[in-house]
């Protein structure tokens, strides 16, 4: 009745013009039948008749007399004027209201979203979030669900914070919320059976809008709802809801981007000390001085942190090389390796206190004898392989306990193969054997100890490295020497891998054994040729002439001096590749008991034989061939830059028969 | 460089002259066997007077090799020495070429249209 009274007015004031009118009167007809004077004037019997609102009011126009045509045409369109009047007002208020809700909602939406800056937890934050958007409203009530291993946990209620839910709960609201659209139901709604626990079971009006993650994933939602009959959430509203959420979501997902951040912060640091904890106790540093012999040791963990572990000891000009690695990664691997490790130096002191150099089989049985029991108690066990290389007595010594075994590039034969003994790790049985092997150490000889990460580096299509490639990377780059074969080999694995992250741990030692003795120099002679590859055939023919090598050798020294030199004269000249230079090359031969040395010097832009791309063996491409065939036929090349001066040495072994 | 070219059937023998083909000389190959390598030519380089080939000398060999490939021709190798053989199997080019011990292996191949050439000492 208020809302009609309330129209009745409005009508009165619109049409308080009309009174001035003789014979007019206007009456308010309501949808229940009802009439209301607006103007008074005498009653007619056929009013003009003007809908007044949407609700079925009516608006009657009486006249005392007949009007003619013009006069009821102008009085229509005074009255429809007055009508339109009306409604434009209306909205005009309207619009008001909801400017008015709006700024309201805009402002508390600028709030909240400056002051959850200021809390510190994000609990806090959604706290305050939920608390400012419902006191935009009496009664209304808000829950904030997150779900949590499949199920909607509450995190945030108000009033009342209900316990963890299914999906199903939420009846016909789970659909929509799950394919990410805000949902409103201004009715009572029939919920499922069960949980009468759930506080929005009473709700007349209820809202509800998704929470997603950066991914655009629902991950909960909020709901809103209200008990008064009479209330129900409108188009404005539920916008407010949406941004509501949206900032909701927000806070969760930044939340937990700091809390990766932090937990990557703690991991990083933990990995930070874990590796120089790895780098001083797990990674032995290769001795520089052994005479002939040549050592170098590379090891890169695939988590920063690894169980592999490597140590040398040096002691009567050979040298012992432990190397192994324990099952597993991080951590707990990294602590294992270095509590091994530390079993065979205490190994190694305890027998050496009674008495000379021990065996490495006695090393490694002391050794094993202490850890047994405990790798067998942790379920853990870790491959070893514990060498001795002896150039005096020319022979390396070795057990193997189940690791990758020694590879070794001999040059004196041309032979690739590998050292293995059959003993199991350490740690599969309490009480087991281990067996020494013994091998012949000769001059030219490259060994290579790995861990399993080298060959069992994977690409994108998991295909293995594998022993094949580690063969021909030896073969290969080892006339270089331990270092840069080392590299080499890192080198060939990352381009293996293409980019693919590296999964295991990967560590080498090279060792290699120098070619014989230079204190007996035989016989030396130097000559220089002119930069034309006309003398290419003269010098050839004057090494012949000059190195004292079998046929073998010869055809092998023959071989390599042929690319060096075209290499000076074709590419060496600074003009580009191809171009000629007139620098000339001297050429100095040095002949030894087993070996004959060879250097090239020539004045031209440096020469790193490791930057020539390898060769393809499909005959697809012409280049790399030369820098390749120097390096297979020589037994050991030296690249050395003095000055302007490049200067190569290859030195060539006379091969036993 | 002047090649030695005798051919016999359908085939071309071209012998190397020479005792080296290296850096000095594998330019000169290659200017002077390009007219032989029309479309759909069978080729037999004839090595038997070489004693040394280097890397240079393999490259014009594999060029001649991928051209006469290209417009359906083929290039065979045989009369190779040791050392050459032993180079050739050290850059795998064993594998890309046919190589024969001699000229009768190499025609036979060609008649009997079997790729697999037996092994070369």
């Amino acid at each position: 009745m208020a809302a009609e009274e309330s129209l009745a007015d409005r009508l009165r004031e619109a049409f308080a013009d009309f009174s001035a009118l003789p014979g007019i009167r206007v009456e308010l007809e309501t949808a229940s039948g009802a009439r209301v004077e607006i103007v008074d004037g005498p009653a007619a019997v056929e009013p003009s008749v003007f809908a007044v609102e949407e609700n079925g009011a009516r608006l009657l126009v009486f006249l005392s007399s007949p009007a003619s045509g013009a006069e009821a045409f102008l009085l229509d369109r005074a009255v429809r004027a007055v009508l339109d009047k009306i409604e434009v007002e209306k909205r005009e208020e309207q619009l008001l209201d909801e400017l008015g809700t709006n700024w309201e909602s805009l402002e508390a939406l600028y709030e909240i979203s400056t002051d959850v800056l200021r809390f510190g937890d994000v609990r806090s934050a959604l706290k305050r979030l939920i608390e400012r958007f419902t006191s935009l409203q009496d009664s209304l009530r808000a829950c904030l669900l997150i779900t949590r291993s499949g199920r909607l946990e509450p995190i945030l209620g108000n009033p009342d914070v209900p316990p963890a839910i299914d999906w199903r709960h939420l009846g016909p609201i789970a659909t929509p919320i799950l394919e990410s659209r805000a949902v409103v139901i201004n009715e009572a709604i029939s919920w499922p059976d069960s949980d009468d626990v759930m506080p929005w079971r009473e709700a007349t009006s209820l809202a509800a809008a998704p929470v997603t993650s950066r991914r655009q994933t629902v991950i909960g939602l909020l709901l809103v709802w209200r008990e008064d009959r009479r209330f129900e959430f409108d188009a404005p509203f539920c916008r407010l809801l949406e941004a509501i959420t949206h900032q909701a979501s927000m806070l969760l997902e930044s939340d937990r981007l700091n809390r990766t951040m932090l937990e990557n912060d703690r991991l990083a640091k933990e990995i930070e000390i874990a590796s120089s904890i790895q780098q001083t106790l797990l990674l032995g540093n290769a001795p520089a001085d052994i005479p002939s012999l040549q050592l170098a040791a590379y090891s890169a963990a695939s988590q920063h942190i690894d169980g592999d572990f490597l140590d040398f000891l040096k002691h009567d000009g050979a040298v012992d090389v432990l190397i192994g690695d324990v099952m597993g990664k991080g951590v707990a691997a990294a602590l294992l390796g270095a509590a091994t490790k530390n079993q065979f130096l205490r190994a190694i002191a305890n027998l050496s206190i009674k008495g000379g150099v021990p065996s490495p089989v006695d090393i490694v049985n002391r050794a094993a004898s202490r850890l047994g029991a405990r790798l067998v108690a942790l379920e853990r066990f870790v491959t070893i392989c514990y060498a001795r290389f002896d150039p005096a007595r020319g022979c390396v010594e070795y057990v193997d306990c189940g690791h990758t075994g020694i590879l070794v590039h001999r040059k004196l034969t041309g032979e690739t193969f590998f050292l293995r003994g059959d003993d199991l790790p350490l740690g599969i049985y309490l009480e087991d054997t281990w067996h020494q092997h013994s091998a012949p150490l000769m001059p030219g000889d490259t060994f290579l100890l790995f861990s399993d990460g080298v060959t069992e580096t994977k690409n994108r299509d998991g295909d293995l490295f594998g022993e094949e490639r580690l063969i021909e990377c030896v073969e290969t780059w080892s006339s270089l020497g331990p270092d840069l074969l080392l590299e080499q080999i890192r080198r060939e694995c990352d381009a293996f891998r293409a980019g693919e992250s590296q999964t295991d741990d990967f560590s080498c030692i090279g060792l290699r054994v120098h070619p014989g003795p230079e204190d007996v120099l035989r016989s030396s002679r130097s000559q220089e040729f002119a930069g034309d590859l006309e003398f290419l055939t003269s010098a050839l023919e004057w090494l012949r002439e000059t190195a004292e090598l079998g046929p073998e050798g010869l055809m092998r020294l023959e071989s390599a001096a042929a690319e060096i030199f075209a290499n000076c004269v074709l590419h060496g000249s600074g003009k580009g590749s191809g171009e000629e230079g007139g620098n000339p090359v001297r050429i100095d031969v040095f002949n030894y008991a087993d070996h004959a040395k060879v250097e090239f010097r020539h004045a031209g832009p440096p020469f790193d034989p490791m930057s020539v791309p390898p060769p393809s063996f499909d005959g697809s491409r012409d280049g790399g061939f030369g820098t390749f065939i120097i390096m297979r036929s020589a037994d050991e090349l030296i690249y050395a830059r003095n000055g302007a001066i490049n200067s190569i040495s290859v030195i060539i072994m006379a091969r036993l028969s | 460089m002047t090649l030695n070219i005798e051919n016999i059937g359908s085939i071309s023998f071209i012998t190397v002259p020479g005792t080296t083909l290296d850096a000095s000389s594998a330019k000169a190959f290659k200017t002077a066997i390009a007219p032989a390598l029309v479309p759909a030519a069978k080729v037999v380089l004839d090595l038997s007077e070489l004693k040394f080939v280097d890397s240079s000398g393999l490259g014009a060999m594999l060029s001649s090799l991928r051209q006469l490939n290209g417009v359906g021709g083929d290039l065979k190798l045989c009369g190779m020495n040791k050392p050459i053989r032993s180079l050739f199997e050290l850059v795998r080019m064993h594998r890309v070429f046919e190589i024969y011990n001699t000229r009768e292996e190499a025609i036979r191949s060609f008649e009997t249209a079997d790729p697999a050439p037996t092994p070369a000492v």
